[in-house]
Order: C-alpha cells, then sequence, then structure tokens
C-alpha cells in the first residue's frame, strides 16, 4: 500500500499527547506513537515525484511527495501529523494519487486503497441521494456509495481534529468553459504543446526508466512522436491495448510506425470472448471473497493490471498515458451544464437515469440536483470525473502515470481555441501534418479504438449473463423500490437479441453502473458492515 | 455528519504546503521548433481560421476511448 494513515482519536492522550516516532524499513516511512494510536506509512520512492518524511519535533512528523519544482502543474501531497491527532492534507491540482478517508466512532484511516478505507469502517450507511447519483451519474460527482467515505480531491485540504472532519474546498476555479475564455490564438498552438511535452519529459525522465500506454488514438501517442525526433531509445517500453475488429488492423497499422523506433513495444491482446481482460473478471475468475470496489473506477482494471505488470519488470518508474485530451478539445457553453446543476442539469441527467428507474428514483433524482454551484468545482470535465483510482495499480509498482496533457496552461489556452479548432480535435491533427508525423496517426478514415463494443460483447457474455440472472433475483435496489428488475430483465433479454447499438450501449452501460453497485451493497451486507436498510437521514447533506 | 464544506473564506492553519526543500529543474532540453514547422502550422491554421463554425450550444463534443482513462460516464 502506498499510503495508509490510521488514527483513533478514542484512545489519544488530550493532555498529554505521546511523542511521535518516525522509523524506517527499506521500503516504507513509518510514523507512530507507543500506543500505536497513531500510525501512519508511506511507501519510499526514489524517483519523481519523490516521498519524504520529516520529523520536525517530538510533537510533529510531515510527509508527502513532490516534483522538484513548485508552481503551477507541480504535483505535491503535504500531510501533517501532530501527537494530539490533528492532521492536515494538502494536494495538488492533479490528484495523480487517489485519496480517501473513512471517520467512524473517532476511528480516521486515510489511504490510497478504497478497500483498505471501507475495511476499517464496521458499520456501512448508504446515502439514498448517492444510489441517485450513481445511477443517474454526473461527472462532477464522485460517490463513493458509503456515507461515512469521502474523496479528498484536487486542491482540496482535509483536516481532521478532535475527531471531527472538515474539507477545505478548492479557493478558485482551475479548469474554466468556454464561454469564459477570452479566445486564443491559433498559432501558438505548435509553441504550447511542444513546451509542455518538453517540460514533462523534463520533469519525470532525468532521473528514471519510462514506459508508454499507447493506444490508437491521437493523444497517447503525442510523447512518443515528439521523441521519435531525437535518437533511437532502444530503453522505451510501451504498451498497447490492441481491440478486435474493425480496430485492429487500424490500431497495428499506426503502432508500427513507432516500432522501428521503439522496439519495446508490447501489445494486449483482447478478444470479445475472451474472460481474462472482461470487466470485473476478477468476480469470475477467483474464488476470494469478493471484496468492495469503487463502483465507478474498475471497468479495465484487468488490462491496466497487466499493462502495469509489463512495465514493472522493464523496471519503468513513471508510465505516460494520454489523459486528459479529450478535456482540452471539449466544449461547454454553460456551467449549468458542465456542473450538471438547475433545470438543464435535471434534463441531462434524468434522460442518463436507467430505464428500469422507478418512480420513486425518478423523485429522488430531482431532489438531489442542486439549483445552484454548491461550492467550486476544479474538475475537468471528461476524464478527471472521477477520482483516477485506477492509479492505484501503478503506484503500487512503484510507477507514476503521468499525462503531457494534464496541464491547466495548456487546458486554459486550448478551451479559448475557436470551435473549428477543437471540434474533432482539428488543431492535434494539424500539429502532426506540419510535424509530418506518419498520416496513419491523423487519417481521419482510419477509425479510432472504441471500446464500446468491447464493453457491450462482454456484458452479453455468458459470465455476465448468470451475473445478471442472480441480481435479477437479488436485488436490494430492487426490493426497496428504486428500480425495477423486471423491466430491467426484458431489456437485458432485448440487448441480448439485438446487436448491439446506441441505445443498447446506454443501457448496458447502466446494468452495469447497478451490477457494481448489488456486489457492493451484498458484499458489505456477508461482511455484517452493512445492515440491508437504506436510510433517509443520509439523504439530506449534499 | 462527520463533514463540513467550509467557505473559501475560512481558513484553518497555515495554507501553503511545506516541503523538505525544492530545486529547480535544469533547462530544458528542447527538441528544436524548426521554422519550416512553424510555417507550416501558421499556413494550415489560417486555413482553417478561414472557415469559422458554430458551435452547437450545450453540447459536450468528449468521449473517452482509452482504454487507461476511466471516465465512465461518457464510455460509450
Amino acid at each position: 500500500m502506498f499510503l495508509h494513515i490510521s488514527i483513533d482519536y478514542p484512545k489519544l492522550s488530550v493532555l498529554k499527547p505521546e511523542k511521535l516516532q518516525l522509523s524506517e524499513t527499506d521500503s516504507y516511512f513509518v510514523v507512530k506513537n507507543a500506543s500505536k494510536s497513531i500510525v501512519a506509512t508511506i511507501k519510499k520512492r526514489h524517483h519523481t515525484p519523490m516521498t519524504y518524511c520529516i520529523q520536525q519535533d517530538e510533537q510533529t512528523v510531515e510527509f508527502g511527495y513532490h516534483t522538484p519544482k513548485e508552481g503551477l502543474g507541480a504535483e505535491f501531497l503535504a500531510i501533517t501529523i501532530k501527537a494530539n491527532g490533528r492532521i492536515t492534507v494538502k494536494r495538488d491540482g492533479k490528484a495523480t494519487l487517489p485519496l480517501l478517508y473513512g471517520l467512524a466512532n473517532g476511528h480516521l484511516n486515510i489511504s490510497n486503497q478504497y478497500e483498505t478505507v471501507t475495511s476499517s469502517i464496521n458499520r456501512l450507511h448508504i446515502r439514498e441521494a448517492d444510489i441517485a447519483n450513481i445511477l443517474a451519474p454526473h461527472h462532477s460527482l464522485s460517490p463513493t456509495l458509503w456515507n461515512e467515505i469521502k474523496w479528498i480531491k484536487e486542491y482540496e485540504q482535509l483536516i481532521v481534529a478532535d475527531g471531527q472532519a472538515r474539507i477545505i474546498p478548492a479557493q478558485q476555479r482551475h479548469w474554466a468553459i468556454n464561454a469564459d475564455l477570452p479566445e486564443s490564438d491559433p498559432k501558438e498552438f505548435i509553441d504550447r504543446l511542444d513546451n509542455a511535452l518538453d517540460v514533462t519529459l523534463q520533469t519525470y525522465t532525468t532521473d528514471a526508466p519510462y514506459g508508454f500506454e499507447l493506444s490508437g488514438g491521437l493523444d497517447s501517442p503525442i510523447l512518443p512522436l515528439f521523441l521519435t525526433r531525437g535518437a533511437p531509445h532502444q530503453t522505451w517500453h510501451s504498451n498497447s491495448i490492441i481491440l478486435a475488429e474493425p480496430y485492429r488492423s487500424a490500431q497495428l497499422t499506426k503502432l508500427q510506425t513507432l516500432q522501428a523506433i521503439a522496439p519495446n513495444g508490447y501489445m494486449h491482446f483482447v478478444e470479445p470472448a475472451g474472460i481474462r481482460h472482461q470487466p470485473l473478471a476478477r468476480i469470475f475468475t477467483t474464488q476470494q471473497q469478493p471484496q468492495l470496489f469503487y463502483p465507478y473506477s474498475d471497468i479495465y482494471l484487468e488490462l491496466a493490471e497487466d499493462m502495469a505488470c509489463n512495465l514493472q519488470a522493464a523496471g519503468a518508474k513513471v508510465v505516460f498515458n494520454g489523459a486528459g485530451g479529450d478535456d482540452l478539445f471539449e466544449h461547454n457553453d454553460s456551467l449549468e451544464d458542465q456542473l450538471g446543476i438547475g433545470p438543464k442539469g435535471y434534463i441531462a441527467r434524468s434522460k442518463s437515469l436507467a430505464a428500469f428507474a422507478t418512480p420513486k428514483l425518478e423523485r429522488l433524482l430531482g431532489a438531489v440536483i442542486p439549483q445552484k454551484q454548491q461550492s467550486i468545482l476544479p474538475k475537468r470535465s471528461v476524464s478527471a470525473s472521477t477520482p483516477c483510482i485506477q492509479n492505484n495499480v501503478y503506484i503500487e509498482r512503484d510507477i507514476w502515470p503521468v499525462s503531457p496533457l494534464n496541464n491547466e496552461d495548456l487546458f486554459t489556452y486550448c478551451q479559448g481555441l475557436p470551435y473549428q479548432f477543437r471540434k474533432q480535435k482539428a488543431i492535434l491533427r494539424l500539429y502532426y501534418e506540419a510535424k509530418k508525423y506518419p498520416t496513419q496517426w491523423y487519417d481521419k478514415s482510419l477509425p479510432n479504438e472504441d471500446f464500446g463494443d468491447y464493453f457491450n460483447s462482454s456484458l452479453l457474455s455468458e459470465n455476465y449473463q448468470s451475473l445478471f440472472s442472480y441480481f435479477v433475483q437479488h436485488s436490494y435496489l430492487h426490493d426497496a423500490g428504486y428500480i425495477d428488475t423486471t423491466i430491467l430483465a426484458e431489456l437485458y433479454r432485448k440487448a441480448l437479441a439485438t446487436s448491439a447499438n446506441q441505445e443498447t450501449t446506454e443501457v448496458l452501460f447502466t446494468m452495469y453502473l447497478w451490477l457494481c453497485t448489488e456486489l457492493n451493497l451484498h458484499t458489505a451486507y456477508k461482511t455484517g458492515q452493512w445492515q440491508g436498510n437504506f436510510a433517509e437521514e443520509y439523504t439530506s447533506r449534499q | 455528519m462527520h463533514t463540513t464544506e467550509l467557505s473559501p473564506l475560512e481558513t484553518f492553519g497555515e495554507t501553503e504546503p511545506t516541503f523538505p526543500q525544492t530545486v529547480d529543474i535544469p533547462p530544458h532540453e528542447n527538441v528544436a521548433l524548426s521554422n519550416q514547422e512553424r510555417s507550416v502550422f501558421a499556413d494550415l491554421t489560417a486555413e482553417l481560421s478561414a472557415n469559422p463554425e458554430s458551435p452547437p450550444r450545450g453540447v459536450s463534443m468528449g468521449k473517452s476511448t482509452s482504454a487507461t482513462d476511466v471516465m465512465t460516464i461518457r464510455h460509450s
């Protein structure tokens, strides 16, 4: 585990706090007091961003991680623990490390691992509001399902003292919408992007071997193509997920253009019928007791784990990807639309509400959608819409995920570009053309890889049919009146009988969210952490 | 309820993160951007600028297709 902090406030001596002691193992910094009512561990990382742990005095220890230079775009996590149990957690705008906290009965747990935090709490409660937020999701939300567990998100601060937690939200909005920004000059794009790539390389590659996640899209190859202009890099390691046709040929055609320069590419071929990489494959293939998991995060966890293992074996300490590329060219002309609030937000989200939702759930959704902005949301609109818990598969292997496109300056500039430059990432295609990169990478006639088909075929596979069949018969959400499993079963039968289309995809995705929710509810009930009821008293907080 | 969201004006303790030390990263080893690239790019953007297009109202264009991008909400 990369980070874990446990503080048992009822056991802390208020009048005479015990001294904090810092020790080290080969892999960890460890902070604790004699009674172990405070225990904190953070993994040592010797590459950017490096971790640190410093004992200021007997009463104070500071630890976290940071990139070498402060300022915009820097990554940091800064935690201060006092002997009296007061803890402050501050974080950057990238929030690469997933971070959750759970507080119940005076016992605080903070970790990058969802399972660690959930397992630390004996009694979990569900907010009714989050049932609506999960089944009719919006990217500005990140419900954890459980009332006791919260995310610490971009630019937020968590302060816990005397067993009471406070979140201080972001102080300013960092990711503006198109309508709020002055128009940008398209000619500057080439210099701005090159500079972003250069700074990324200088920050993360000077002290560490690195690798790439390389798909067939426009975003992930930006950095590898940029590097092709220099000497061949025998030390590169790239990992690519290769889908079935009609995407496979196009992906291979593109990747072959890099093979001569970066020969250490590894391709993970996925087949629609193959179980190993399917979403939730671990549920089908292991005999272990299922664990609670974050319902939004785990669609391609199995694929990511394969790539992370490969890169770890190659010795990589950094992995570059194209996350954030979609955000750069997003088009949002109103805050209501971006945040999913007010009447526009209700219309959009009620459309995405599962077709098997009951009137009770529809009313609940209407009640939970805020009419105006509740607090400053620093989140980007697309790829950072859920906390990147999947980053853990790399971070736990001492590999730091980095995207040169996850860049606030570049985002602001791109969002100010005239519409025709953002549409279909037109300006990025012009950039590729001006650079004389292989035309395959920006040729619109070649299909970009799309995981939708793979997702659909997985959900209609035999394994999923068994899961659906079981949970249709044993559904907590049906019994509580939020969904109608008769309609759900009929929709699933219809999806099985027809070939995948847009309508099927939307239905299957909401079914997947329902399935993940049921899996978590059943697991928590089995462990005794959840009593099987949906407490309305948890509805009021938004 | 154990969590309270505070107004941005409310402050607790120090507001700046503390680091053990910070260092300047070395000057960029910039892969030189040729004037020819700049010139080609300027021509290409000028061509597109000459064909302005009005954006659709209230439409988000983003679509995530990356295996490692866990944007599940717009997954499809």
